[in-house]
């Protein structure tokens, strides 16, 4: 016996999966099925241009994967790190297991592979008060676009006990779950490390010397070529601060490379999606790109002159015995000359990226 | 895929016939293609095409003319003609716009080649004295043989005779022996060079669009 509940989820599915036409598509229903005609000309796409799709594997599962539009960084086009096997399915003769740098200007196009969805709709973190409350993050949101498709509101954040802190206010008109990924380029180069050397101030009227060492290990293992990598959410590199002997707080380095985010890639799901839906075949995706055209990148590299000679007083005093003791005296002012010099002139490889 | 066989009034509706059903739905289920967007709404799916864009027409559009030889849209560099064995690219009065001709075209190991504009500045003070359409394996070599292709710190090489090229499109070789042409320039050109401590020789050149 067929229920009631089973016939309508029944012919609601059917409804569903009939064609409608949208921009540029024209559908001419037949006894047989729905033909649908359109344009799918690529001309006119940007350096970056995104396409995401869903592909199904050999084994019948699938993945949402995203090609892009070849796009050049200094006339160097970009790359993607693609596994050992890729594109032939085949292990390398060398052995190699490790992923490879293929460009996106190959013949068969390198993809990334979006599978580690953010889910935007969520707090972010959950945190306790001193007053013992519990405070939930607002979530991350979405742009204002995704409202007119239904797609549910985000968590409010504050109190969890409250309403629509640890999810959106209940709408019947927005039942669409939403996630997103993040495209990143990451372009390496020089980057620079703060040397600290420790001498002996009876000798040398000094404790530290302050120095700024060039290191180019990310240059040389990407050859110096940008690559393209899919994250679930930005988060742009952090400096770290190195406090010396006085309190002077410098850069203790820097990243090797320069990062830019590229687009998000968000997801749609159908309506009445449960909160945990992971996105197949059925989500709709909707790329948002903040680059449209090939980069440019340098890197700022100015090189620190090299620090003065530290302050020396030479005196015959008694008969040269007191020159360790000048020394250690002078060492105070030339270890915080060293430190105020290291501040003013540290050297700064950070790169930035230009286009038009 | 069998298609599902009425039933007449009264006849049990099998799990059979209902899975074959659901197996006809779900194999009707529409799967987005290259530039394709389904938008699932309650009554339907919604298909939607990326539009055929307009042909951008613009400075430094370079076209491939066979494998051996490509012509280029009139661009310049801080207002400079860029030229074809002096020949502006546009044509001048008494001759027709200029084809480069490269022959068998220089390529790196993996096949990439450059069509670049070289620029030569002025000894006196370091403006576009020249710009000139070239191919080349890599624009950061001073006889444009492939190299490293980067100076590390970004930038275009400074090369010697205050030269320095940027690329306008990239080729690449493909196995069937045919070549595939990557735009990289859509604008006019700007150039500053960075210059060294004694203002005579240049560390890297910018250009930007």
């Amino acid at each position: 016996m067929i229920t009631a509940d089973a016939w309508n989820t029944l012919v609601a599915l059917v409804r569903r999966a009939r064609p409608l036409r949208g921009v540029r598509v024209a559908t001419k229903e037949q006894p047989y099925g729905v033909i649908v005609s359109g344009d799918a000309n690529s001309r006119g796409r940007h350096p970056w241009f995104i396409n995401a799709r869903y592909e199904f594997k050999d084994d019948g599962t699938g993945e949402w994967r995203a090609s892009i539009q070849p796009g050049f960084v200094n006339g160097r086009d970009a790359h993607i790190p693609m596994p050992a096997n890729w594109p032939d399915g085949k292990p390398p003769k060398d052995g190699r297991t490790t992923a490879h740098d293929v460009p996106l200007t190959a013949e068969l196009v390198p993809y990334l592979v979006l599978g580690n969805w953010r889910n935007p709709l969520t707090p972010d973190g959950v945190s306790a008060s001193l007053s013992g409350q519990i405070l939930a993050s607002p979530g991350e949101g979405y742009p204002k676009f995704f409202d007119k498709l239904g797609v549910k509101a985000a968590a409010k954040g504050g109190d969890v006990f409250k309403a629509g802190a640890l999810g959106g206010e209940p709408d019947e008109n927005r039942t669409r779950e939403i996630r997103a990924m993040d495209v990143v380029l990451s372009k390496a180069r020089i980057g620079t490390r703060l040397q600290i050397d420790a001498h002996n101030p009876l000798a040398g009227a000094q404790t530290e010397s302050i120095s700024t060492v060039f290191v180019n290990d990310a240059l040389r293992a990407t050859g110096g070529r940008a690559k393209l990598r899919a994250a679930p959410k930005y988060v742009p590199p952090q400096e770290q601060s190195l406090a010396l002997m006085y309190g002077t707080l410098l850069n203790a380095g820097d990243a090797q490379y320069d990062e830019l985010r590229m687009a998000t890639v968000w997801i749609v799901s159908p309506p009445d999606a449960s909160g945990d839906a992971v996105p197949d075949e059925t989500w709709t995706p909707y790329p948002q790109h903040f680059v449209f055209w090939n980069l440019q990148h340098a890197s700022r590299l100015i090189p620190p002159k090299a620090p003065n000679p530290p302050l020396q007083l030479v005196v015959p005093l008694a008969g040269g015995v007191a020159q360790p003791l000048i020394n250690a005296l002078l060492s105070v002012v030339n270890d915080q000359n060293a430190e105020a010099e290291a501040f003013f002139s540290q050297a700064d490889a950070r790169g930035m990226f230009w286009s038009t | 895929m069998m298609p599902v066989p009425f039933v007449k009034r009264g006849q049990p509706i099998t799990a059979v016939l209902w899975n074959q059903l659901c197996a006809v739905v779900r194999a009707g289920r529409l799967i987005a293609g290259d530039g394709v967007r389904l938008r699932e709404m309650p009554d339907g799916t919604i298909i939607t095409f990326d539009s055929d864009g307009a042909e951008f027409v613009h400075p430094f559009q370079v076209s491939l003319s066979g494998t051996e030889a490509v012509t280029i849209r009139p661009g310049t560099v801080n207002r400079v003609d860029a030229k074809i064995k002096d020949v502006a690219l546009a044509g001048t009065d008494s001759q027709p716009p200029p084809v480069l001709e490269f022959g068998q075209p220089m390529l790196d190991g993996e096949g990439r080649g450059y069509i670049c504009v070289e620029v030569t500045c002025r000894e006196r003070d370091w403006s576009v004295e020249k710009v000139e359409v070239v191919q080349v394996a890599d624009p950061n070599t001073d006889d444009g043989e492939a190299g490293e292709g980067h100076g590390g710190s970004g930038g275009a090489v400074a090369l010697p005779g205050r030269r320095a090229r940027y690329p306008l499109a990239m080729l690449r070789a493909r196995k069937d022996g045919q070549l595939d042409l990557f735009q990289i320039t859509f604008f006019d050109l700007q150039h500053r060079p960075a210059l060294g401590a004694d203002r005579k020789t240049a560390t890297r050149h910018f250009f930007w669009q």
